[in-house]
């Protein structure tokens, strides 16, 4: 186990949205202001570990040609108890992040790193990779939520920063946040799914360029030794 | 032959074992959750309609979109309805006095965008703002279809979803009243 290994892969060499491009589905739909990056980014933290665990617990039983149809009832099932037991017991928190719980289910990291992880490694191993990549997902997130809702809103911290009664962090999603510049100067356009697209390539872009440069540094450090 | 019995049998048993724990889970917070959207609903009509009592009315309208009309005293009327939005169902409860107009509007359960159509069930002050411009209202309509409620930003579907619940709420009371 190379937790060091896995915590950079997680966020940055193989991060799931900017180089594997995986749940973007969720992150163009939701990242529109910071406490939505936050919450759904909490979420998928806590479930793609526990999906882990469960699928790389279950590797050895699991028959190889049916195993996409028994990762996606064993995750379906599990977030939707997730779900029922928030309702239930924690009504507060389902109310701040139960419209996240339904999109996790189809968000395909979950999917993805059973299938690329855990179902071939250990549970310890498979319970990092989760956090990791799902800190590596939330990064993504909270970055572009930060990015469209101050070209959009002219705000910071949108759902989360209360300033309006004295400032203070609230987790409910009812916070103004600090308005930077007014809101109808913002480009509105940023906050539609347009400017999730283009939000998302420049983000991509960026990663690729910067991944490309250090892979460039290595291999001329290679052979300036050679 | 034998290969493709086991595999159903395996995906049969992983079916079964998934199924069987979400029923129990269900079966443990039913209850809780029915009595959650309960005093939600109560606290909602509390809310658009203040009143010591309501009395469920029967409705025979034959909208399917009307889940239940309540007389609130001698205050008006508290309608519950459901409505398609952008993402799923949109469930709110519409109060109106005995002339028919808006006193209040709250959005019990959504499924819409957090950020854009979850605005309109949203407790801060957009959310506030936006429902109170149903307020007095006798009929409703976004800007845009020659209305006068000012649509949320990005969820024109949301706000239409909006605007029809509290017209067919209007309708359902003026059957019962």
């Amino acid at each position: 186990m190379n937790v060091k290994k896995q915590f950079k892969d997680g966020l940055i060499t193989q991060n799931p949205v900017l180089v594997q491009l995986l749940g973007m589905c969720s992150t163009l739909a939701i990242t529109t202001s910071l406490f939505n990056g936050v919450g759904m980014g909490l979420s998928v933290i806590v479930i793609l570990t526990c999906c882990n665990i469960v699928i790389s617990a279950l590797r050895k039983v699991i028959p190889n040609d049916i195993r996409i149809a028994i990762y996606v009832v064993v995750i379906a099932g599990f977030v939707t108890i997730v779900d029922l037991l928030l309702k239930a017991f924690i009504p507060a928190l389902s109310e701040a992040l139960g419209v996240f719980i339904p999109l996790i289910v189809v968000n395909c990291i979950i999917i993805g790193r059973s299938e690329a992880f855990a179902a071939k490694n250990s549970v310890g191993a498979s319970a990092l990779d989760g956090i990791f990549q799902g800190l590596g997902y939330t990064l993504v997130l909270v970055a572009m939520c930060v990015i469209r809702e101050f070209l959009a809103k002219g705000t910071f911290g949108g759902g989360m920063l209360d300033v309006a009664n004295g400032f203070k962090v609230v987790f409910n999603g009812t916070g103004s946040g600090i308005h930077l510049f007014p809101s109808h100067y913002g480009a509105l356009v940023m906050a539609l799914p347009v400017g999730g697209f283009l939000t998302l390539g420049c983000l991509i872009a960026l990663m690729q360029h910067l991944l490309r440069k250090s892979e460039q540094k290595k291999s001329e450090k290679k052979e300036a030794a050679e | 032959m034998n290969k493709i019995v086991k595999l159903t049998l395996v995906l049969f048993a992983f079916g079964a074992v998934v199924a069987l724990l979400l029923g129990m889970v269900n079966m443990v917070t039913e209850g809780r959750i029915a009595a959650l959207e309960k005093e939600k609903q109560d606290n909602a009509m509390q809310e658009v309609l203040p009143s010591s009592g309501y009395e469920e009315l029967e409705y025979t309208g034959g909208n399917p979109n009307v889940l239940g009309i309540y007389r609130a005293g001698d205050a008006g009327y508290v309608v519950k309805v459901v409505e398609s939005g952008s993402q799923g169902s949109v469930e709110m409860i519409v109060g109106l006095d005995k002339s028919f107009a808006v006193t209040g509007i709250s959005i019990i359960k959504h499924s819409e965008t957090s950020g854009l159509g979850a605005v309109a069930a949203s407790t801060g002050a957009d959310g506030r703002a936006f429902r109170n411009q149903f307020i007095g209202l006798t009929a409703a309509g976004v800007v845009k279809d020659g209305g006068t409620v000012q649509a949320i930003t990005g969820a024109t579907i949301t706000s239409r979803a909006v605007c029809r619940g509290v017209n067919d709420a209007i309708a359902a009371a003026k059957t019962v009243g």
